[in-house]
């Protein structure tokens, strides 16, 4: 089976081993049947330099591009490099970029394009991706011709070799042309930590809470605590809070360190908001709320007992 | 200028109880309530601050909103009373997991009109691939944009300039017509509350119903769904009481403060 592996400019420098493995935990099923894999990667990259240590054996291009080029114009060319070098799968790096670009070619090629994949099925050629969040789960068959895939940026990883040999790395340049499509007229910085979504600590609020005297009180602790405080979509049409402060997929994706949650359920939206916290407290009175499944740590705790006795800790009295 | 929005209707999943997402085999969502997809939500109120914008530059705007699949009389009432001029309705047929095939039917519905713009959510649900705006554009020939947060018309040199982001910066961006726009966090994320009047008045207005022409089956390639592997264990505190639970959690926050 031939395998193109794209990865787009927009990778962290310290990313890319993590995404290897990634791929690496991907391709597990193929590797326990011994399938014979052949691999051409794709790094595009600003400064056209190899942005890092080759990870896998065969092919490897490296492409300079031109700043700022536009997603359309950079998938054209991407297109034409993917037609030239024909495979069944061609799987793009779990980034913002990556996604962009790999719903462009599979678009414009009428390829099958399945974003979100869990891993491979292990029996026929089928993938496993998201389609419910936390919720559920879709095998889908895989077409027999030319598919693209995005996998999940968390999920199965394997360790693998960064000291293939025999590799040769081809460097390129994609012909620079001037934009006027799309040209940019201001960029800007988007500002550090000054919004829910940036916070490192956050306290959320569901519905839980019973009342908004509580997730006024929460907030109280929250700031007490140096955390942002954010709700649920129905605390927030409950008209507890601001709708600028919902987590979720109608609202803040959040990348806080640490995240607790008070008398959140975890809805399939809720939890979308939630897939790049780093560590995910959970504090709900049902043992088989959702949240649970997608937290680190949980407590089955009336979590406005929990408030007070934080509140007591805090000044004290315990 | 014509712009037209496509959306979709969805389920309400905050709505859905725990133990209906147990039935591998159909998900029931009969009985919840409907609401526009999210990101949908953000491209109608786009369209309509961009109307009143344009309106107010005396230009002539005739605004469209149209979905294919399930239809809400209550939803396209509040189209019609929150300013649009035409809804559309492409045939009841629930098209899940096939975006070319939502796409197709858009398509066939907006290549004659030719809209100038065409706004859409950037996708409806958590699990969605986001591929109907994407297909769409490649079938109609524009130019795609996606997670973008503003659009504007610049009257002087009759041009779109477009806010959307990456990982790093909101980049502001000039565009040509016709285009596809995806609204990802949309600067207005819900649709504007109707006056009571303009709701009664909207009640009067039906959605144009169009009926897609080409064969009607389509393959999904869906085989079924399955429980979802946990990709975390959760690690359950037990403490003797909630005093002890408390201490553990301010001492887990007073580290990360740290």
């Amino acid at each position: 089976m031939r395998v193109n592996i794209v990865f787009p400019a927009d990778v962290g420098k310290s990313d890319y081993i993590g995404i290897w493995e990634r791929f690496m935990g991907l391709f597990a099923p193929f590797s326990k049947k011994e399938a014979s894999m052949e691999v051409r990667t794709l790094y595009l990259t600003e400064t056209g330099d190899l942005p890092c240590e080759v990870s896998a054996e065969g092919q490897v291009d490296c492409i300079g591009i031109q700043k700022d080029l536009s997603s359309g114009t950079l998938s054209k060319y991407l297109s034409g490099y993917l037609v030239e070098h024909p495979a069944e799968l061609c799987i793009f790096a779990p980034t913002m970029e990556g996604k962009i670009l790999a719903r462009l070619c599979a678009a414009a090629n009428k390829w099958e394009y399945y974003g979100e994949v869990v891993e491979f099925a292990e029996d026929e050629m089928q993938i496993i991706r998201k389609v419910y969040s936390t919720h559920k789960d879709a095998i889908f068959r895989i077409d027999a011709g030319r598919n693209v895939i995005v996998p999940t940026a968390g999920g199965e990883k394997q360790e693998c070799n960064f000291s293939a040999q025999n590799v040769v790395v081809n460097y390129e340049k994609w012909p620079e042309e001037k934009e006027e499509q799309g040209r940019i007229l201001k960029k800007i910085p988007k500002p550090a930590a000054d919004d829910i979504s940036k916070a490192k600590l956050v306290f959320i609020g569901g519905r839980g809470l019973k009342k908004k005297e509580n997730y006024v009180r929460l907030k109280e602790l929250a700031k007490k605590c140096g955390a942002f405080c954010g709700c649920t979509r129905p605390v927030a049409l409950s008209g507890w809070e601001d709708y600028s402060n919902v987590v979720g997929i109608s609202g803040n994706s959040l990348t806080a360190t640490v995240c607790v949650t008070f008398g959140v359920s975890g809805s399939a939206p809720f939890l979308y908001g939630m897939e790049n916290v780093g560590r995910l407290i959970a504090i709900n009175t049902d043992p088989d709320a959702p949240v649970f499944a997608a937290a680190q740590d949980g407590m089955i705790e009336d979590c406005i007992q929990m408030m007070e006795e934080m509140e007591k800790v805090m000044f004290g009295e315990n | 200028m014509e712009i037209a929005v496509c959306f979709k209707i969805v389920p309400d999943y905050e709505d859905v109880i725990p133990k209906d997402w147990e039935d591998m085999e159909n998900i029931d969502f009969t009985f919840v309530k409907k609401i526009f997809g999210c990101y949908d939500e953000a491209a109608l109120e786009a369209a309509l601050q961009m109307k009143d914008a344009l309106q107010k530059a005396g230009k002539s705007v005739h605004l469209t909103a149209v979905t294919a699949g399930e239809g809400v009389s209550r939803l396209f009432t509040a189209l019609y009373g929150a300013g649009f001029d035409e809804v559309v309705h492409i045939s009841d047929e629930k098209i899940e997991f096939c975006p070319e095939e939502t796409a197709k039917r858009l398509g066939q519905y907006l290549q004659p009109k030719k809209p100038d713009l065409i706004l859409t959510g950037r996708m409806t649900g958590a699990g969605d691939s986001g591929m109907v705006p994407v297909c769409l554009a490649a079938g109609m020939g524009y130019e795609w944009i996606t997670d973008v947060t503003d659009v504007s018309y610049n009257v002087e040199n009759d041009r779109l300039e477009v806010w959307n982001q990456d990982t790093q910066n909101e980049i502001c961006r000039v565009l040509d017509f016709p285009t596809v726009c995806s609204i990802g966090d949309g600067k207005h994320p819900y649709l504007r509350l109707v006056p009571l009047k303009a709701q009664m008045e909207a009640r009067k207005k039906k959605p144009t119903k169009y009926d897609y022409e080409e064969e009607k089956e389509y393959n999904s390639s869906l085989v079924r769904y399955k429980e979802c592997k946990q990709a975390t264990i959760c690690h359950m505190i037990e403490s003797e009481d909630i005093k002890e639970s408390a201490v553990w959690l301010m001492n887990v926050i007073s580290e990360e403060v740290r």
